[in-house]
């Protein structure tokens, strides 16, 4: 899958969240652990449901996970 | 010994004993030779089993690895099983055919160890859902690859049924002697397992390009 024109600060909110594991983000939004290694190098773009999901396992808005490239 | 010389012998001992036991002419061996050949060749495919396995624990420890999910599992172990039902249906697809073009004897013994290799996948597919009970089987990601792949197998099928169509438009009669029941069942079967292939084989390199780039 190619690079999207979407940037995210998984890898940051997962050490600013105890330093959480792929795996366990992985688990809470329920997708697998190559879904957040390809999130996080930024090969692809979540679907709105699951970066609903991934913002609210960090407990912050959609637009704190996800910025759109400039 | 380290894993990828485990593999430099047991990858080509695993083709020669699917070799030995499907494509080599009946040759008799007695029931114990035939035993023991039988006994060898699952010994060799489940030590290679077993190193593949090995390296997708080694790959599942820690963040900074990258693992094998069970979406690109299932596209590997999807390609080796359509690869060897291709490989072995084009070594004896030609024992099929009668002289007059219909059905040989020897079809249903070919059609039974086709057979055999497909059960085989489905008691692998099964061990594996076991392993992977309490993890996430697929996402959208997985289903978006799939999509694609399967985009991939429907343009590989749609071209091949293209080129049958004009070669039966296309070509003289005298030329169509071939084309008689058995060939042609066989032709198509060819066709279907070729785009299955096909979709297995977009479906693992999209994943495994997808780790590289990481």
């Amino acid at each position: 899958m190619t690079g999207t024109p979407i940037d995210n600060l998984i890898r940051k909110l997962r050490f600013e969240h105890g330093e959480m594991t792929q795996q366990a983000l992985a688990d809470a939004c329920g997708i697998t652990r190559q879904t957040v290694i390809a999130l996080e190098a930024g090969k692809y773009a979540p679907s709105l449901e699951l970066a609903f999901r991934i913002a609210r396992a960090f407990g912050v808005g959609v637009e704190d996970v996800f910025r759109w490239k400039r | 010994m380290s894993r990828p010389v485990r593999y430099a012998i047991l990858v080509p001992l695993s083709i020669l004993a699917f070799y030995a036991l499907f494509v080599l002419p009946g040759i008799d061996l007695g029931w114990l030779g035939g035993l023991a050949m039988l006994a060898g060749a699952w010994v060799v495919w489940y030590l290679l089993w077993a190193t593949m396995q090995e390296s997708v624990a080694a790959a599942r420890t820690g963040d900074a690895a990258v693992p094998i999910s069970p979406g690109e599992q299932r596209a590997w172990i999807g390609l080796a099983f359509t690869a060897a039902i291709l490989v072995y249906f084009a070594l004896r697809g030609s024992q099929m055919v009668a002289a007059d073009g219909t059905m040989a004897p020897e079809a249903s013994a070919i059609g039974r160890h086709i057979g055999m290799l497909v059960v085989g996948w489905l008691v692998v597919m099964r061990v594996l859902r076991r392993r992977w009970q309490d993890t996430v089987e697929e996402d959208e990601r997985d289903r978006l690859i799939q999509a694609r792949a399967c985009s991939w197998a429907r343009i590989g099928l749609s071209v091949f049924v293209l080129c049958i169509a004009a070669l039966f438009a296309f070509s003289p009669l005298d030329r169509l002697q071939w084309a008689r029941p058995m060939p042609l069942s066989n032709l198509l079967m060819t066709g279907l397992i070729a785009s299955s292939l096909l979709e297995y084989a977009v479906t693992g390199l999209a994943y495994w390009r997808d780790r590289r780039s990481v």
